[in-house]
């Protein structure tokens, strides 16, 4: 167990409390401080990591797992390079790593859109604020690939104007209820109806069935 | 004093917006920004407004700079290893893999030179990293992407002259397109690619491109109807 001077303490403090705080934890209560020394924490959440820490503390001769952990990045690299601090070793690496593309797709991902109470959404291109469209056009023949699919994106667009008028056209209403005639009517017919229909099937089938005598010979 | 829609703006102008619900969300486009709670103006030119929303400034600039997802017309310039740079007028080249074209495996590389010229979608435009570009959509497929064809005309325009023509309320293309057979890719980027089946009809047309920029769109009707009867009559 590596034992750490005293004056490191105030280090791993606001180490500890970055840990209990995940980094989103951090971004929703910007206007919070990250350090808050030991004796003015006073809310339910500073108590209960208080008890924490302190039974820790007692469990580990002293430090906290916490601080333990997070001494990695101050100590010297000799120690991590020790082979039972690999794992730490890679812990920290990875958070080293998620800060840096943190940074890297600020831009992207704003601190706001984190928060989720931006109220302005940054567009950088003009295309969706014009509405304009893509520039590749061909006209009689002369790409036909390319008219295909132009033709095809027209007949979508037309569709869509269609669809937000209503979702079923009349006429595709009424084909589909003509073929549904025959159906519910014979819903409502008596079992003799049924018998009629049965032979009627029977008499047309034994018509489709018989022989026909090859005229070819 | 306020700035209203279709005033000129220059850099540093703060844009009001109004205020009513706080659940309504504005987008704000190109040439502004948001600084605290205060909608600077970033680049001069007239600010524009659609749909109660969104807010952006039309300027004048020939100079692109990438965003991801526009479609942009570039010319390969260099092989190396298994990308191409790709010339699309921004301040790096463009890089465009060649697995990012519709049916390419490590064994069937698609057959492109240098000095070929691609229509191609922006896939990645960050500030810190070299543009990238792709040649099929998220299905692997090439859709209006890909190689264009060699025997076409490049010629380059200033960017806002791109929105004119781009613009859905812009007949000139279809107009052109009712009389005359031609090909068009018109990038993001400021570069048009013409294809037709004469060189008269490749520079009436270019021209005619050229010439929209101030011009109106009723006058662009007319100009459009004067070269046709010209090309014609030829």
């Amino acid at each position: 167990m590596c034992k750490v001077p005293p004056s490191w303490v105030l280090h791993y403090q606001i180490q500890a409390y970055k840990k209990m705080h995940t980094i989103n934890d951090i971004y929703k209560q910007p206007e919070q401080q990250i350090f808050i020394p030991r004796n003015n924490r006073t809310t339910p959440q500073h108590q209960q990591t208080r008890q924490r820490e302190e039974s820790n503390a007692r469990l580990h001769n002293g430090y906290s797992t916490h601080r333990r952990r997070n001494a990695l990045h101050t100590t010297t690299t000799t120690t991590t390079t020790m082979c039972f601090m690999k794992r730490s070793k890679e812990k920290a690496q990875r958070e080293q790593d998620a800060e840096e593309s943190q940074a890297m797709f600020s831009d992207v991902i704003t601190e706001d859109m984190k928060r989720g109470v931006c109220k302005y959404i940054i567009e950088p291109s003009f295309v969706p604020c014009e509405n304009l469209t893509d520039g590749r056009l061909s006209f009689h023949g002369m790409n036909p690939e390319i008219e295909r699919i132009m033709q095809l994106e027209q007949e979508a667009n037309r569709l869509k104007v269609d669809v937000k008028e209503k979702d079923v056209s009349d006429f595709e209403m009424a084909d589909r209820y003509s073929t549904l005639v025959g159906t519910v009517n014979r819903r409502f017919s008596t079992k003799r109806d049924h018998r009629n229909l049965q032979e009627c099937d029977s008499e047309q089938r034994t018509k489709k069935m018989k022989f026909l005598k090859p005229s070819c010979d | 004093m306020g700035i209203n829609v279709d005033d000129v703006v220059v850099p540093g102008d703060v844009i009001q917006v109004p205020n009513e619900n706080d659940k309504a969300k504005f987008i704000l486009g190109p040439g502004l920004r948001r600084h605290a709670d205060q909608i600077l103006v970033t680049t001069s030119g007239v600010l524009r407004k659609k749909a109660s929303n969104v807010y952006w400034v039309d300027c004048h600039r020939k100079r692109y700079v990438p965003v991801k997802g526009e479609t942009v017309l570039g010319v390969v310039v260099n092989k190396s290893g298994d990308t191409f740079k790709v010339d699309i007028g921004s301040s790096e080249q463009a890089s465009l893999s060649y697995l990012a074209f519709e049916g390419a495996t490590k064994k069937n590389r698609p057959d492109i030179k240098i000095g070929d010229v691609v229509f191609a979608k922006l896939l990645e435009a960050s500030r810190d990293m070299e543009p990238e570009l792709v040649c099929v959509d998220s299905f692997g497929k090439r859709g209006k992407l890909g190689l264009l064809q060699e025997d076409g005309f490049i010629f380059t325009c200033s960017l806002n002259l791109i929105r004119k023509i781009l613009n859905p309320k812009c007949t000139l293309l279809k107009l052109f397109g009712s009389e005359i057979p031609y090909d068009v890719a018109v990038g993001m980027n400021g570069k048009i690619w013409l294809k037709t089946k004469s060189i008269k009809e490749s520079i009436g047309i270019g021209s005619a491109i050229l010439a929209a920029e101030h011009l109106p769109n009723e006058e662009i009707i007319g100009m459009c109807n004067r070269v046709i009867n010209n090309l014609k009559g030829m």
